[in-house]
Order: C-alpha cells, then structure tokens, then sequence
C-alpha cells in the first residue's frame, strides 16, 4: 500500500540519518558533555539523550546545522545533569590536590592526561556560559558570531562572557604554575 | 588564523603561552571508549525505532478508532432513509430498500488460501534487509511495516548462551566479516527433548504478509546443521493468538548445513516444508509470525552464528 511504503521508507530514512549522525558527531557530543562538566559515565548517559532529543527532530534539524544543534541540546542536557551529580562532581575534586600530594601523578599519568584533567578542573570553576563560549571558541574553533547563533544570544553577550571565561582560565592557569613552582621549590 | 576581527581575539591555542597551547590541545585528546561508543549508539538506535514502533501503533490505534467511528456513522445512516421513506409518504407498493449484499471481505495483499490474521501488515518488496545487528543490538528496527525483537527460548533441557529470556544483544564478530562487525551468536549444550531456537518475533502484530518478498536470506556459519523455520500465524497456539487448536508449532523450515566459515544461504518460499505432525499447510507468505533459527537435539552442543538477515526479492 502506499501510506505503508511511504511510512517505511520514511523510518529507513530516519533511522539511517539518526545512524550518520551520530557516527558524524558522536565524538564531537561526548567530548562537549564532558568540558561541560559531566563525568564519563554521565556523559555517555547525556550522549544518549542528545541523540534521542536530536531524533525526535531530526527533520527540523537544517542540513549544515547538526553541530550547532547539537551543542546546544548538549548545554541544556549537561546544565540538567550538572545540577543532580552536583554533588558527586565535588567530591572527587576536592580530593585531587590530596592525591596529587600523595600521589606521583605525573609520572603514572601521560603529560596530555594531566594536561587535560588540569583543563578539566579549570573548566568546572566556569559558570556554564563562560565555559561553552569558551568551549566552542577555543576548543571547537567556531567564530563569535557561529556562537551567538548556536546559543542563541547576541553576539556582544558572547564577546563578554568569552572574554571573562579567558580571564578565569588564565588566572586558574598562572595559579596552578605558582602553585607547581612553589611545591617544587620546598624542600 | 583570524577568527573573529570584530573581537579582535585570536585562539589561545595559536596566541597563547605555552602552558596554554599545551593545556589547550590536551582537549583533543579526550574521547569515549569504543565500547561506551557502540553501547550508546545501540540505546539510541533502538530506542529510535521503539519511538517510531509506538507512533505507528498509536497511528494504527487512531486509524482504527476513525474506522470505528466511521462505520457507527454509516451504520447510522443506512437507518436514516427508513423514516425518510415514511415520511415521504411513498406509495406502499414500491420496493421496501433491501439491505445490499454483503462486500466481500477485505482480502489481504493478494489471494490467500487462508483467513488472514488481523490485521494483518504488508511490507512493500522494498526494503528487505530485517537486522544488519550493526547496531549492537538484538532489535530489528521499523521498516517496512515491520520490526521485531530477537530472542532464545529451548525445551530446558540443556544451556542456551545468551539465556532465554535475557535481552540479546549483538556480539562482535572475530575479524569481522568484510564490512560486517557484529552478528547474532548463539551455542549451548546438549539437548533432549526439542532443541534450542533463537528467534525473530515479528512485530507489531505478529501478523506479517510477506508475499512481496520471494523467501529469506542470511549469513551464517557454525558446525552441524542449523533449522530455518518461518512461523505462520496459522500454526501458533490459540493462547499466542495464532490460529491452531492442537499440534501446533508445525512450522515450515529447511536444514541448512552449517560450514566453518560464514556462508550465504537463500531460502525460497517454496523450498519450506513442515515436519508433518500438525496440520498439513501449504507454506503461505501473508501472515509470517515469526522467523526461528533452531537446532535438533541430534545436532547439539550448538555453536553458530547468523549476519544480516534479510528477505528476498520475489
């Protein structure tokens, strides 16, 4: 019958562009929920429910867009999460400067790993429009304007919060040098 | 690089110091496991076609409810004319309206030689690959007005890997199979009464018209002989909502012989043929319940496995 050949070819249809999709973007969504905050197994879990949110309307979803849309379902479902592993979040960055203290970190860990645990740490003193500025702009290399779109705000809303997200991280940075300098230096 | 003049910043990851590049660029590194990559995008996939299973039931629900709907209002107004006749004050020798002969039953798609079970859902010949399992998972997704869920079910008297009743889930395949990277596996011990099956129950309605594809086919490889069987609705017990009294379970089948090495098997309709013990039916494509892979007692322990199942083109 034709409504049934057109629903099936419909649902072949969508469920080949969901699968292009995320084999596209997978990456690209997991690694977003995670400078946004999440822990691994949250972000496999908010991977999830991106895609999920993203085949429900995929058909809205305008071609060359998929990122931007992505990313910001990305930022709603993180700001969710955010707020109930809040607390499981905290723990164990209380207790990194103790491990690092007690622990040869750098030497169990590759350079890159602690480079990026370090980022990580910095990422999550951000509040999150600070930290998906800076996401996209120093991470996923888009323009200010390609932000503002993606978020949509306006572009000034953007330079603003990129600028106070640079200074956090540069400050969190020189602190975290400071810091090193000073452990080695004690005897 | 320029990115943005009107804001005058350039990337820290080219502009920055050297702790800021070198912090900056760790971001590349980070990445799911590929595990994590396959698990999720087998949940999403499926929970997809269980999104698009439930619109089109919700969507078979709405249609026969306006169905319904519409045949009260036609039944309503076939009585409508009576009192008009009455009030028309029409001379009482003409004809009272006789009912029309009955229409014959909506057939399915094509002559049956049976009552199609209702309702009853026809794919299109146009899309017969049924489960590739490239997604990881033991559900076939909606196409072509059909989707299904594979399970394992034995007589119990042995051990079935995966369990019945578990919920399947695709294994990778040892080397892959040229582009192929996950399959169905199924092994087990030794039977004694009936076997072990590994099946495909064809949903929504477990009524499927097939007659738009020629037969089956699939990959498969393992030792000893493997029973493809195809399940009318016909030969399901009353209680699953199949068409059979007593004797049940007659489906029609053919032996495949299993070979070490993946192999392409094609089956046509006609090359099915019952064991013998229910009713004698002629194999008949319009209402397939479900689509087993099951070996004998004779032929276990069991280890085999099965890619890309598909139907034919006519």
């Amino acid at each position: 019958m034709p409504a049934h050949k057109s629903d099936s070819a419909e649902a072949l249809a969508s469920h080949a562009a969901l699968r292009r999709l995320m084999d596209a973007h997978f990456d690209f969504v997991w690694r977003s929920l995670r400078r946004l905050g999440l822990l691994d197994a949250d972000a496999d879990d908010g991977t999830q429910e991106v895609f999920l949110v993203a085949s429900r309307k995929l058909s809205q979803i305008a071609a060359g867009s998929e990122r931007q849309f992505l990313f910001a379902t990305a930022v709603r479902v993180a700001s969710t999460r955010r707020r109930s592993v809040k607390r499981r979040r905290e723990e164990p960055l209380l207790g990194l400067d103790e491990q690092e203290r007690s622990e040869p970190g750098p030497e169990r860990l590759t350079e890159m790993s602690f480079a990026r645990r370090e980022l990580q740490q910095i990422l999550d003193g951000m509040d999150l429009d600070q930290r998906a500025a800076f996401i996209l702009f120093e991470l996923e290399e888009l323009t200010v304007p390609e932000i503002a779109n993606t978020l949509g705000v306006p572009v000034g809303t953007i330079s603003s919060r990129l600028r106070a997200a640079r200074e956090h991280f540069q400050a969190s940075l020189r602190r975290r040098e400071a810091r090193d300098t000073f452990r080695k230096a004690r005897p | 690089m320029t990115r943005d003049s009107n804001l005058e910043l350039e990337p820290l990851g080219a502009s920055g110091n050297e702790s800021e590049k070198t912090i900056l660029k760790s971001a590349a590194e980070d990445s799911p496991g590929a595990r994590a990559r396959a698990a999720v995008t087998a949940r999403v996939l499926a929970e997809a076609a269980a999104q698009r299973r439930r619109t089109f039931e919700r969507g078979a629900a709405v249609a026969g409810l306006v169905l319904a709907v519409a045949a009260a209002l036609a039944l309503v107004q076939r009585r409508v004319p009576e009192p008009t006749v009455t009030l028309a004050a029409e001379p009482r020798t003409s004809a009272a309206p006789s009912a029309r002969a009955p229409s014959p039953p909506p057939s399915a798609s094509g002559a049956s030689p049976f009552a199609p079970c209702a309702p009853a859902v026809a794919g299109s010949g146009q899309i017969p690959l049924i489960d590739d399992f490239e997604d990881g998972d033991a559900h076939a997704p909606m196409v072509d007005n059909r989707a299904g869920q594979w399970i394992t079910f034995n007589d119990g008297t042995g051990t079935q890997t995966p369990k019945a009743g578990v919920l399947l889930t695709a294994a990778r395949i040892p080397g892959g199979r040229g582009a192929s990277h996950f399959a169905l596996h199924n092994f087990g011990s030794r039977f004694t009464k009936w076997g072990a099956v590994l099946s495909l129950e064809l949903n929504p309605r477990h009524c499927y018209d097939a007659s738009a594809y020629g037969g089956l086919e699939f990959w498969a490889r393992g030792r000893g002989e493997l029973r493809l069987m195809v399940k009318m609705n016909q030969v399901m017990a009353e209680e699953f909502g199949g068409g059979c009294a007593h004797d049940c379970y007659d489906g029609h089948f053919k032996t495949i012989k299993l070979t070490r090495d993946f192999t392409h098997v094609v089956v046509r309709w006609n090359e099915l043929k019952q064991m013998g013990y229910g009713t004698p039916l002629n194999f008949d494509p319009h209402s397939i319940d479900a689509i087993d892979f099951g070996v004998r007692p004779e032929q276990t322990p069991f280890d085999f496995w099965i890619d890309d199942v598909s139907f034919s083109p006519r």
